[in-house]
């Protein structure tokens, strides 16, 4: 047997796939290659790995959006018994003679075009006929008019009735609510723009939606991550801040990898972070979409996975009082995303550097994905 | 299950979109999970799973009821990334693929001693899985992800059992050899 062979067979041995035969000659020559001893653990260790890639999430509204894309229904009408040989064929030049003969009908029966205009001639009936002419709108208001009065009395009435309210879309218009106790919020949603969006305005959205709360989720879609992280970081690095950064983000970054990275900070305004995208777009290697979402339970738990903690749970105030005061709190930065679990073993550099937040910042989880070839 | 299944698509065909809905419920997210390994992004897997679930309500009257419902769908959805996929080029590792080695060779951590260390990296394990090939790809995926026996593999990818097998092989194989060209993993954090 050939050293690829012998490889295939081992990872047989991992699927499961060998007999009771080929297991006992496996062992016998994995007790002297010490390669294929390794090759066999990595093989396991990898199948292991696969199983604990974390789990995507879909949002929600998924269903939703998969029933509003149907574009016919798929019922099937129950098998028509339908006739055969010459009575076939007689009730096909029976619908065809029924089809002419409605078509010279309607023909006959149709109304002329009126002139232009001039008045619609009536049409010889034994029923009375309106005769409206083209510009009278007269005709509305006699309509809408009661033929007889009616005693006015003190019946408390809505102002417009439901039929006469404008058509509006229950996601984009606020409904009226005169309680003062009640005010109506936007719920937050994802806010996905193209980079042709953020330069035409689309980078006001971005303040505003960021103004709206202290946590987001901002994913990047760029040709050269590692470029527009560098950037990210060097646009932070602006502003007086530090990095932390993991082995292998640094390698990867080194080499320009085109993986994703993550970065977690906490230093940065709506405003601040709004300008940072701005210098980012105005670089070569822009990010072509944007993706503003809330946080939810699955990016923390992405971060705590990365970071040995959640950075976004308020219960860690206490940890961050022996942070070093007035130093402004780092950015940090993850390798590949999703984050390696288990790649930080000693997290109590983070919080140790994590420092107090300051007020009116936000708490920020950057994703920076490649795209494209 | 499968007569859960069987009821909902009568349901489905009898006008009730609802129904359908709730076939949408019960396999969006093992069918997104899949799909997301297969493509690697958000986004794409997104509407994969959604186009699958729309093709086959379109063609659900042609379904055959001697499968299952899951692997008739799975098999709309996966040949839908497989084909997204080979028309894309892949992002991260896949895009550079022949240089792989080389880059094994100029990485400091590429010990045998590192092994265990690598394989700690769950997320290389995903750009990893991304840059093998896709007829590999799929097999690993639904064999280590989604657990499926090597029948339905065979039936959902319309190969015999023996090609699903010995591709699985091969798969890992190239898994390994993907993941030690990757650079190495370290438990030190730097800062500047």
């Amino acid at each position: 047997m050939t050293e690829q062979d012998w490889k295939l067979m081992v990872a047989a041995d991992v699927s499961g796939d060998l007999s009771p035969g080929e297991q006992a000659l496996l062992r016998t020559q994995l007790a002297i290659d010490p390669h294929l001893r390794a090759l066999q653990a990595d093989l396991l260790d990898d199948a292991r790995r696969l199983r604990q890639l974390p789990i995507p999430f879909l949002p929600s509204d998924f269903t939703a959006d998969v029933l509003s894309g149907l574009r016919r229904p798929p019922i099937v009408v129950a098998a028509r018994q339908t006739p055969k040989g010459q009575f076939r064929r007689a009730g096909n030049w029976m619908l065809g003679l029924a089809t002419l003969a409605a078509l010279i009908v309607t023909w006959i029966w149709l109304p002329t075009t009126p002139p232009r205009g001039g008045v619609a001639p009536v049409a010889e009936a034994d029923f009375p006929v309106a005769q409206v002419k083209p510009a009278d709108k007269s005709h509305v208001a006699a309509q809408v008019k009661p033929p007889v009065d009616v005693p006015d009395v003190n019946v408390p009435r809505t102002e417009k009735s439901p039929t006469e309210r404008p058509p509006s879309d229950v996601f984009t218009s606020r409904p009226e609510i005169r309680d003062p106790t009640i005010r109506v919020e936007r719920p937050r949603v994802s806010l996905p723009l193209t980079a042709r969006e953020l330069t035409s305005g689309g980078l006001d959205r971005v303040r505003d939606e960021l103004g709206r709360a202290e946590d987001h989720r901002i994913e990047l879609f760029a040709k050269d991550p590692a470029r527009t992280t560098e950037q990210f970081v060097q646009a932070c690095r602006g502003r007086g801040m530090e990095m932390l950064t993991d082995p292998i983000t640094s390698e990867a970054l080194r080499r320009k990898l085109r993986s994703g990275y993550s970065v977690y900070c906490e230093a940065l305004s709506a405003k601040e972070t709004t300008a940072i995208l701005k210098s980012l777009l105005a670089t070569e290697t822009a990010p072509e979409n944007l993706v503003l979402a809330p946080v939810i339970d699955a990016d923390r738990k992405q971060m705590k996975s990365w970071l040995g903690f959640d950075p976004m749970d308020d219960g860690l105030e206490r940890l961050r009082s022996g942070a070093s005061k007035g130093a402004r709190p780092p950015v940090l930065i993850a390798g590949v995303y999703p984050m390696p679990r288990g790649q930080v073993r000693d997290n109590t550099v983070f919080q140790e550097r994590l420092g107090e937040r300051s007020q009116g910042k936000l708490r920020l989880f950057v994703i920076i994905r490649g795209i494209g070839s | 299950m499968a007569n859960d299944d069987q009821s909902l698509i009568r349901q489905t065909l009898a006008g009730n979109q609802a129904a359908f809905g709730e076939l949408v419920d019960r396999y969006q997210g093992r069918l997104f999970a899949t799909v997301y390994r297969l493509i690697g992004h958000t986004e794409d897997s997104r509407d994969v799973v959604q186009e699958a679930f729309i093709n086959a309500y379109e063609a659900l009257d042609r379904f055959q009821g001697d499968a299952q419902f899951f692997t008739w769908l799975y098999r709309i959805a996966v040949n839908a990334a497989i084909s997204l996929r080979r028309k894309r080029r892949p992002a991260g590792f896949s895009g550079q693929g022949g240089d792989l080695a080389d880059r094994a060779d100029e990485s400091d951590g590429h010990r045998p001693g590192d092994a265990l260390e690598r394989a700690e990296r769950v997320g290389l394990v995903q750009e990893a899985l991304l840059a093998l090939a896709p007829e590999f790809r799929t097999v690993l995926v639904l064999r280590e992800l989604e657990g499926l026996k090597y029948e339905r593999i065979a039936e959902i990818l319309d190969v015999p059992i023996g090609t699903v097998r010995s591709r699985i092989h091969r798969a890992r194989l190239d898994l390994r050899d993907i993941i030690a060209g990757m650079p190495a993993a370290g438990p030190e954090w730097n800062h500047d």
